[in-house]
């Protein structure tokens, strides 16, 4: 079914509208969540509360895109089931986050920059490099891939693949100083 | 900043950015070395398909007898060849591969198929040719849990005197006798099956003289109604179609041997003319496949442009069913996908909710301020085809189309008000400034003429309305401390002047639809906490109305099951008590629709009885059950129960 329908059995306040979304969408989620999360248990106690929380929100909510609005609330979801857990085995989510401290341009400052200029500014930059780069950049950064997969997925040595994603990191740092985010 | 806020925000970009990076999708770098493998098994698929069809194809040689050999060369020579030929094909020789060795199995196959077909071997029981010959009945007996009376809407099932309709999830409809234990199949209609994922054929009429289906169907080129002649169920035929191209359906009813059919289209951008289509809407009448009438609509069709300026067209079509022709349309300018509609025994309601926004800098966190707001236009129709009577604004929002009635030239609504602040970092919505309002607006007065406001404690929101006539019964539901609590709210409009509401106190869970149950009864369905503390539960809610207040009677609570949020299906046997319903049961291994069969004895709610629909996930809304003479027929796709009363 096609994205635009399901929406509107969202709007229709149609429960079909959840079955069909678990039905399309449902691996890709438990993907999402179980790199963020790393047990199967944990996994299936968010999945319900995705499709509450896209219940709940749409309407008013009107995706453009089903499928990275249903993205972002499970990875928020996990992230937050992952902080509450407060894991002691080192995983992916504290890599990444380690890897994108680089990025700050002055990780000391407790600044107060405004949350829309920020994620403004690290979209316009993504939209401004080659898909292939903003693909990785997303797959190690939104959906926690380790560097293995990532290389394997795009036939590029880890080497290759971590790299660019310091280069990438680097571009972003100095988009963000040109912007202003460090003040 | 801290590290985590770009982290945060990555996962707040925009959703296209996230789906086109996604790692399950096909690895782009191996499409080239795919589609070459791919290349080379098509080539040899090809060589194979070629070959197979000249080994097939290729004619025999045929023997020419000497003594026709010897006139090779002369006149006669053709002749006899030819004589030969036909000798041969009269004689039922084959005369290449395919004739000897493909075509007989194929007539063979054919033969069991069709044997097959004439004994409907897997619905219960089996047709006698008796059977067949036997009409549909010649009463209309409604079924369906109508908002008003006399005001047909359509449903999933309907029927005759002796017959039962029904529509399943597998888009085939089905004819069943009614007969106790001895009802069976009489026939099906399978035109709109097999016809891909994403189609959707989506509810049906029974005419009056229950000779005719009139079936709301959705292609991916049009939305239709399709006539199909059901006289003789074992033959039921397609007679007729009214297509009006690519729409949404929104509603359908039928009052006295009309049609009103309401559908929308999102309009196309004209740079020069602003929003419209860019051609104009035409409703093409196709009887016995031939099309035998067009009907268009333009901009001078549209009654609201200069209250409204948005994206979607509403259209109404008034239909005279027996001539099927088009009497009367108009058009609605409508405010996008989250609307409602309300049709009335003289009115169409036409609900527009939309919001006014502000950005404002809450906890130091960006959020957006959406105030909603709700522009309800009436249309009138009867004899004399569509009348706009115009249009007012409300604030807040209605939760479903039985929030609106309209009793005596008096519109009466209730809503919910109040302010959503959208978080932009959580993506939590938190409403604020909650007001639950009822409203009584003259049409003909344009004026308001009485208003309750405020009638349920703050953060309260509306989440189910019924009126029954002069009463109404609101549910409303707030959450505290985690758990979602709801008292029901009873209104006495019987004196605008002097509204009386009582409410029932907290009642923990809520209500999504509230149903008048006779002898004072009220019954609520809605939900209440499961095991997780989540609002997944079915809860079952007997009221008892005692005139100055309503009281919980018994309740019936399952554990993480979805069910129906409609009406229609529920069996409703308020006679004897019976509640009949489909759930899916999420902790079961096999996939099963639940129907249960609960008795309501005046104290207590008991399971009468349960049977289980394996391998039909998640239909439970699609289940429809019928109480007739102490049987109780329950079908649910090609299943068909039937289950004796005590």
């Amino acid at each position: 079914m096609e994205d635009k329908r399901i929406i509107e059995l969202f709007f229709e306040r149609s429960e079909t509208a959840i079955a069909e979304s678990e039905r399309k969408y449902g691996k890709y989620l438990r993907y999402i969540a179980f790199s963020i999360l790393g047990n199967e248990s944990d996994c299936e106690e968010i999945e319900n509360d995705i499709y509450l929380r896209a219940w709940n929100s749409i309407p008013p909510e009107n995706p453009c895109s089903l499928k990275g609005y249903l993205a972002a609330l499970c990875r928020n979801l996990a992230c937050n089931r992952y902080k509450a857990k407060n894991a002691e085995k080192r995983r992916e989510p504290e890599l990444v986050l380690e890897e994108l401290a680089e990025c700050l341009p002055d990780p000391s400052s407790h600044d107060l920059a405004d949350r829309f200029t920020l994620r403004a500014a690290i979209e316009n930059f993504l939209r401004s490099l080659p898909r292939r780069d903003r693909v990785i950049f997303l797959q190690r950064y939104f959906y926690n891939c380790p560097i293995r997969d990532i290389a394997e997925r795009h036939k590029m040595k880890e080497s290759a693949v971590t790299m660019l994603l310091f280069r990438t990191r680097s571009k972003l740092k100095d988009k963000l100083t040109k912007e202003g985010i460090d003040l | 900043m801290k590290k985590n806020d770009i982290y945060e925000e990555i996962g707040n970009i925009s959703p296209d950015l996230i789906a086109e990076a996604d790692p399950l999708l096909p690895k782009v770098e191996r499409k080239t070395k795919i589609m070459r493998s791919f290349s080379i098994i098509a080539a040899c698929f090809s060589l194979l398909i070629v070959s197979s069809c000249l080994w097939l194809f290729l004619p025999y040689s045929m023997e020419i007898p000497e003594e026709i050999e010897a006139l090779k060369g002369s006149e006669y020579y053709d002749l006899y060849l030819n004589l030969l030929l036909n000798e041969r094909n009269n004689n039922g020789e084959p005369k290449n591969n395919y004739e000897k060795h493909i075509e007989p199995k194929i007539f063979q196959y054919y033969k069991i198929l069709h044997k097959d077909e004439q004994q409907y071997s897997d619905y219960a029981g089996d047709v006698t040719s008796d059977l067949v010959r036997d009409s549909v009945g010649s009463s209309y007996v409604e079924v369906t849990d109508n908002q008003f009376e006399g005001l047909i809407e359509p449903d999933l099932i309907k029927r005759t005197d002796t017959h039962i309709f029904y529509l399943g999830n597998d888009d085939v409809i089905y004819c069943y006798s009614i007969d106790g234990d001895k009802s069976k199949c009489c026939g099906v209609y399978e035109g709109f099956k097999n016809r891909g994922y994403g189609y959707s054929t989506l509810n049906f009429f029974l005419t009056e003289d229950c000779k005719s289906l009139i079936v709301v169907d959705s292609t991916k080129e049009s939305l239709r109604l399709v006539v199909i002649d059901v006289s003789d169920p074992a033959n039921m035929t397609e007679t007729a179609i009214i297509d009006v191209g690519d729409a949404s359906y929104v509603s359908a009813r039928i009052k006295s041997g009309k049609l009103i059919f309401a559908y929308r289209q999102r309009m196309l951008y004209n740079s020069e003319g602003g929003w419209w289509n860019t051609k104009p809407n035409s409703v093409n009448i196709l009887r016995s496949g031939e099309l035998t009438d067009t009907v268009s609509f333009g901009r001078e069709d549209i009654v609201n442009a200069d209250i409204m300026q948005n994206v979607e067209l509403m259209f109404f079509l008034q239909i005279d069913i027996e001539s099927l022709t088009v009497e009367d349309g108009i058009i609605l300018l409508n405010g996008g996908l989250n609307h409602s509609l309300t049709i009335t025994e003289e009115y169409i309601i036409s609900v527009s909710p939309y919001t006014v926004s502000d950005e404002k800098i809450i906890s130091t966190y960006p959020s957006l301020v959406l105030r909603s707001r709700t522009c309800i236009s009436v249309l009138s129709y009867g004899e004399e085809g569509f009348d706009f009577c115009g249009s007012h604004d409300f604030d807040g929002t209605i939760v479903s189309r039985y929030a609106i009635d309209v009793d005596e030239n008096v519109l009466r609504v209730v809503t919910t008000s109040g302010s959503t602040v959208h978080n932009s970092v959580t993506l939590e919505n938190t409403v604020e400034d909650v007001s639950c309002d009822l409203w009584c607006y003259d049409m003909k007065k344009e004026r308001m003429i009485a208003s309750v406001k405020n009638f349920a404690p703050e953060d309260e929101d509306v989440r189910s309305v019924r009126f029954d006539g002069d009463t109404v019964y609101v549910c409303t539901a707030k959450m505290v401390g985690g758990v979602f609590i709801d008292p029901v709210y009873y209104f006495d409009l019987s004196d605008y002047r002097n509204i009386k509401s009582i409410d029932t106190g907290n009642i923990e869970g809520y209500s999504e639809l509230l149903k008048p149950f006779d002898n004072g009864f009220l019954i609520g369905i809605g939900r209440t906490q499961d095991s997780r503390k989540n609002y997944s539960a079915l809860k079952i809610e007997i009221y008892a109305d005692k005139g100055d207040r309503v009281e919980p009677v018994c309740s019936y609570v399952k554990d993480l099951v979805s069910f129906p949020s409609s009406y229609h299906s529920y069996l409703f046997d308020p006679e004897n008590g019976y509640i009949g319903f489909a759930i899916f049961d999420w902790t079961r291994d096999d996939d099963s629709t639940i129907y249960i069969l609960l008795k309501f004895d005046g104290e207590k709610l008991v399971v009468e009885r349960e049977e289980a629909f394996p391998d039909t996930r998640r239909s439970s809304s699609s289940c429809r059950s019928v109480l007739i003479d102490g049987y109780i027929y329950v079908m649910l796709n090609s299943e068909f129960r039937i289950i004796k009363l005590p």
